[in-house]
């Protein structure tokens, strides 16, 4: 694990999962993507419509995900002072907070035809709004300073303060009556058909690959930008 | 031909299928253009800066 | 104690108070963070008329009746019923045995009048074939998790029964 806190082994051993992320998130749209959109069946109550769950389920874990390695790399750079970890965390941002919008917007086109609404305040619709603003103000804050460390800091607090939103996104429709359906996970297994388990696991593969990718696209540039910054204070300008 | 208008209607719900897919596109595409575009920017400040000390291209 | 310990300890004991704090919050707060009430939530508490709530419940097998745009139904948690009057548009899923909420107010005559109402529907995807195969095995498991106490049930379960 040490050897990962040298920003420059972390990116060599991206530079060589990479292309291997890249080359599998492709296989997982190729596949994936047919599947979803046409081979397999309609909802029997929803129809063609459950569809979208294929695009809404695996941005809606990828929103929590990315807000999970945002937090626990903000603990550890907050804990360990470990450079790398805050630079996953704000490699992890921009991606998590467009998987946490693709959720909301997905979730309204799904809303409009099913539900007969695109928005309800609900507990769920309501926490997961939260994410997306957390997200924001986690980008926010780390460009609000003069001096970076000081937002890396105060970032790295809200990410963490954030967190326990997870839990509530995640357990809102088990706790408070909301107009959102209970998780497709249970202690009792998967509420899925068989037919439809495929296509929503190659999708989020697709997306878990696509987050490979760019976050490691993500912490390369904040090693650059670390070094343009020394480069710059070396010149003195 | 009849299956393919099928499939281009999604049971009637074809406006909120497709552009659920199409915001999933533009949202994949454009992130991944984005953060491509910042690490080239990043690079190119970098190499002004301090020019690489051994250049890409092999030279002849 | 080494200063990184004692950052732990920090961060822990700080996410700790916050958690606290939130949960004691969503507490005190929990009954706007309900979205709808059942039918027996309404008999135990006294709502005026004319106050905006919204129900949630089954829409009652046979008790549709649609009278030019006026519709009148009763909604169900199993143990109290309510009758709702409506007027508009309604989801596509909305039919007998369905999980629906409506929002609006109750009238003097004890007659729900909704302004809106939405469909809800459960966590259970699976093609039509094998809903009704299902169905003609009998073995139709409206919900997944049975021991669910019945108010809950009633709300995100559409019951066979009444099909």
């Amino acid at each position: 694990m040490h050897a990962l806190a040298n920003p420059n082994r972390f990116l060599k051993l991206g530079d060589r999962i990479q292309p291997w992320a890249l080359g599998l998130c492709l296989i997982c749209l190729a596949v994936g993507l047919p599947i979803a959109l046409a081979f397999s069946p309609p909802d029997y109550q929803q129809g063609d419509t459950v569809r979208i769950m294929y695009i809404h389920v695996p941005a809606a874990w990828m929103s929590l995900f990315c807000y999970g390695v945002m937090a626990a790399g903000s603990a550890s750079f907050l804990i360990w002072r470990q450079p790398v970890a805050n630079m996953m965390a704000r490699a992890s941002a921009p991606v998590g907070a467009m998987f946490a919008g693709l959720c909301l917007l997905t979730g309204m086109l799904w809303g409009e035809p099913m539900w007969g609404t695109p928005w309800v305040w609900d507990a769920r619709l309501t926490s997961m709004l939260v994410l997306f603003f957390l997200y924001l103000g986690y980008m926010a804050l780390g460009d609000a300073f003069d001096r970076p460390e000081q937002g890396d800091k105060a970032g790295a607090i809200l990410a963490l303060v954030g967190s326990v939103n997870l839990p509530i996104i995640k357990f809102s429709v088990d706790w408070w009556n909301s107009l959102h359906q209970p998780s497709i996970f249970s202690m009792a297994g998967i509420s899925l058909d068989s037919s439809m388990i495929l296509p929503l696991f190659l999708m989020v593969g697709a997306f878990q690959t696509f987050y490979i990718v760019v976050v490691l696209m993500g912490v390369r540039t904040q090693v650059l930008t670390a070094k343009v910054r020394a480069a710059r204070l070396m010149r003195g300008t | 031909m009849e299956q393919f208008q099928t499939f281009i209607d999604m049971g009637g719900y074809a406006f909120f299928v497709w552009s659920a897919y199409a915001l999933a596109t533009a949202g994949l595409v454009g992130v991944w253009y984005m953060y491509r575009r910042t690490m080239k920017i990043r690079q190119a400040e970098l190499d002004q800066l301090r020019p690489p000390r051994e250049p890409d291209a092999p030279q002849e | 104690m080494k200063r990184k310990t004692q950052r732990l300890y920090f961060i822990l004991l700080g996410g700790l108070a916050v958690a606290t704090g939130i949960a004691l919050v969503l507490a005190a707060f929990e009954d706007s963070i309900v979205f709808f009430y059942s039918p027996s939530d309404l008999s135990q508490q006294t709502i005026n008329p004319g106050q905006r709530i919204r129900i949630g419940g089954l829409v009652e097998a046979g008790s549709v009746i649609k009278d030019g745009d006026t519709v009148t139904f009763k909604v169900t948690d199993t143990a109290e019923t309510l009758s709702i009057s409506y007027r508009g548009i309604l989801p596509d899923l909305f039919r007998e045995g369905q999980g629906i909420v409506a929002e609006g107010a109750l009238l003097a005559s004890g007659v729900f009048q909704a302004s809106d109402v939405l469909a809800k529907h459960d966590e259970n995807y699976m093609p039509p074939e094998v809903a009704d195969a299902l169905k003609a095995a009998g073995e139709w498991r409206p919900s997944q998790d049975g021991a669910e106490d019945a108010e809950t049930a009633a709300v995100e379960t559409i019951s066979t029964e009444t099909q």
